[in-house]
This record gives C-alpha cells, structure tokens and sequence, in this order.
C-alpha cells in the first residue's frame, strides 16, 4: 500500500493499511463508505440526531488512533468498527442512564410499526443490497418474542439477565429466544461469503 | 457443555449477552474445544456486522466530516493521535 494511491477501489483491507500509515485521504475514503451504517447503528442505539454525530466523529478519531491494533487476520476493517461502534453508543447510552426513557421510546415505536426491528428500512432501500435482502428476509422470519429479546441485546447491551429483569420474563425463557432466534439467522447466513 | 451448547453460547458472547458466570463457564469450554471453538467464535462475529447492515444507512451532517478531517490532518502535522476521543 506504501506505494499507491488511496482511491475509492481500493479494499477496506488496504484502506487499514493507509491509515495505519498515517494517511488521512484513507480514513476519508473509510468515512464515505461505511459513515451511513455507523450513524445508523447510533442512531439505533441512542436515538439522538446531534448526539450521532458527534459520536460518529470521536468513532472514527478512534479508529485512525487504533488502526495499530487492528489486524487482518482477527476479521474484517467492517466488523471492527461495527464492534466498536456499538460499544460507544452502548456507553454513551448507559452513561446518559437513559434506559427508562428509550424503553418509553422503543415502547413507542413497537406499538406504531409491528416490524420494529427493521422499522427504519424501506424495501427500495432493501433492494439495493443482496446482503441486506437476505438480512431483512432471516430477521422478518424470526417470531415476535425472538427479535424483541435480540433487540434488547444488541441495540441496548443487554445481558440475558437484565433482559429478564427488565421485561420480567423468566430468564430461561429468555435464554430460549435468544438462542433460537441468533441460531436461526446465523443459519441463514451460511450462504453468504465472507463479506463482513 | 457439548458442542451444541458451546455454539449457542458463542453467539451470545459475541454480543456480549452472557452474564460473568456464564462467561466464565463459557471460557473454560472455548479452552477445551481449542480451535474448533476459536474458529467458530469468529464466524460469530459477523452477527454484529449482519445486525448494523439490516439497517438503513443514515447519513451525518456534511460538516461532521469536514470538522473530523481537519482533527485528523492536524494531529499528521504535529505527527500524533487524535486527541478528545475514547482512545
């Protein structure tokens, strides 16, 4: 990577590459690729438009000063900041101790779309992506209680203790839907190659 | 704990669902099943990518970027990191 050019071709892997050597056109080049699905998944978790973009900005601050702990061979550039993502929002989340009002929130949203899960994807959106076709299908297919119990794991990092806690549900209960429902989609996946 | 049970929990941990004792059994098996368990946990991973690409891209402000890259060509020039972040 030393000796050419960042252009937009280039693979996330060489972009992690340019980064780590201190090339800021890579990060750049990172940001117009992959910012829409950060901000997407912080929007998700907290729910604040002002709040996104600021922790989008500190997200990729973090990734030029990390890039140095990234290595190829532990996955791919997508599933690190993806992971990384997801725990600042989560943080920032429990920092604010906002649970109660994002319950309210999410309460809400449930009640106004069934389909909560996916409520900010539109099938033209959907379309334009095999991936995120086949995405949509396995998680629609999941039952009700199935992708509620997943929600509160992923988008709020939640144990399966709290959960129960939380929903007061029995935790083996819980147990159950989150198995099956992470068993099912990543069956569903098996297909795909390794894109992420 | 089978197979089985060590797949189930692996795609818990992964998004960071098992409580600490569970986590602790669940290390103890990861040990015994070696790279079997290492090459599954990783496959696991993709579930936290799959979760953020079933939603729609929601594009930041144009000035979020113009305001990061003038932080990151600022910290090239006095040759460091980026400071005011988690890192």
């Amino acid at each position: 990577m030393t000796t050419e050019n960042v252009t937009p071709e280039c693979t996330d892997e060489s972009l992690m590459e340019a980064i780590q050597e201190r090339k800021p056109e890579a990060l750049e080049t990172l940001y117009d690729r992959y910012s829409g699905i950060l901000k997407a998944l912080i929007m998700r978790i907290i729910h604040n438009e002002t709040e996104a973009d600021d922790l989008l900005q500190e997200i990729y601050m973090e990734v030029w000063n990390q890039a140095h702990n990234f290595s190829a061979a532990k996955g791919k550039p997508l599933g690190w900041m993806v992971t990384l993502t997801r725990r600042r929002s989560i943080d920032r989340l429990r920092k604010r101790q906002a649970y109660a009002r994002v319950e309210e929130r999410l309460q809400h949203e449930t009640e106004q779309q069934p389909e909560a899960w996916v409520h900010n994807t539109t099938r033209e959106d959907i379309l334009l992506s095999d991936v995120r076709q086949l995405l949509y299908e396995s998680i629609n297919t999941l039952p009700r209680a199935q992708k509620e119990a997943i929600e509160f794991a992923y988008f709020q990092g939640m144990s399966q203790r709290e959960i129960a806690a939380h929903t007061n549900i029995p935790l083996g209960t819980i147990k159950t839907r989150l198995e099956l429902g992470l068993k099912k989609i990543s069956e569903s996946l098996k297909g795909l190659k390794d894109e992420f | 704990m089978s197979f089985e049970e060590f797949e189930n929990k692996s795609r818990l941990y992964v998004l960071g669902a098992l409580d600490e004792e569970e986590t602790a059994h669940f290390q103890e098996a990861r040990e015994q099943f070696g790279r079997r368990a290492e090459e599954f946990i990783r496959e696991c991973r993709k579930l936290n990518s799959v979760f953020a690409l079933s939603l729609r891209p929601n594009q930041p402000k144009p000035d979020t970027k113009a305001r990061l890259m003038a932080k990151i060509r600022d910290a090239v020039n006095r040759g460091g990191n980026c400071e005011g972040n988690h890192g």
